[in-house]
């Protein structure tokens, strides 16, 4: 366990730092706001795959011609799968445009204001967005592995 | 001109375990990279799907993951010296490299952007055109 004193925890930012902590910010804001859009839409896209499910499954017959086997496994409960993966990846994107907004407008108010406080808020959306993000990461690690071994070792 | 600000505990916290995890994200970002390398070579040896295309695709998404892991290792390295050292460079690297991370991502997002509005003209015209 790490421990902090007086002494040791001060340290100061360069007005170069503080055009970098800026710029960073304001792109963060900016990937935060599109995350939040494309997890609207994809939510949106769900709502509607659900509603429409059924003439939808017939447009993709035509095109694909899917077999009846599938078509009846989407139907019994694969579509609440595909829903739920989709609502799943719509909140993670959300969760993740959320962080990245809050990390930016903080930072700038920072800059803007010189209040301590913004600074403290934006570092803790930061690392929140990291550690996020590494959890993403060791999922999608540990999926990638499985289906290496499921899609080769066959 | 310099302008000192003093940071209290709570943010040495934040940036020393901003840092910590930045550097966890850039390694399993690495191995996730071996990974991809790894199905690469087992799909050539089994010969499936088209070769060059994936090819092609795990070169550019090798290229993009490791500047945004490498910007990241960066970004926890700099963040840790200058909370050691204290000294402002540190901060401004570390921060300029977090910059650097979020803008790979955003070009990326407006590519994207541009790609998909490029898409819906295109199929507008055809629309329009077809009737």
């Amino acid at each position: 366990m790490e421990s902090y004193t007086a002494e040791n925890t001060t340290f100061s930012l360069e007005t170069a730092g503080e055009e970098q902590l800026q710029s960073a910010g304001k792109w963060a804001r900016f990937v935060g706001i599109v995350f939040i859009i494309f997890g609207s839409v994809l939510l949106f896209a769900t709502i509607l795959l659900l509603a429409n499910f059924s003439s939808l499954m017939n447009e993709v017959i035509q095109l694909n011609g899917i077999s009846e086997e599938m078509i009846d496994m989407l139907e019994k409960g694969g579509k609440y799968f595909i829903a739920f993966a989709l609502i799943l990846s719509a909140a993670v994107l959300f969760v993740n445009g959320v962080l990245l907004f809050r990390f930016g407008s903080y930072s700038n108010q920072y800059i803007r204001h010189k209040n301590e406080s913004t600074l403290i808020a934006s570092f803790e959306n930061l690392k929140r967005y990291i550690y996020f993000s590494f959890i993403m990461a060791c999922i999608s690690a540990v999926l990638s592995l499985i289906s290496t071994f499921v899609f080769f070792g066959s | 001109m310099e302008n000192t600000e003093p940071v209290n505990i709570y943010l040495h916290e934040n940036m020393s375990k901003s840092a910590k995890w930045a550097k966890y994200l850039a390694i399993i970002t690495f191995a996730s990279v071996g990974l991809s390398f790894l199905q690469l070579v087992f799909g050539i040896i089994a010969n499936k799907g088209n070769i060059i295309s994936t090819v092609f695709s795990f070169i550019i998404s090798t290229v993009i993951t490791m500047i945004l892991a490498v910007n990241m290792l960066n970004f926890s390295k700099h963040s840790n010296l200058g909370l050691a050292t204290k000294d402002k460079v540190y901060f401004t690297q570390a921060f300029m490299h977090l910059k650097n991370y979020f803008i790979v991502i955003g070009v990326i997002f407006i590519i994207l952007l541009g790609l998909l509005a490029l898409f819906l003209l295109v199929f507008t015209i055809v629309l329009i055109a077809k009737h």
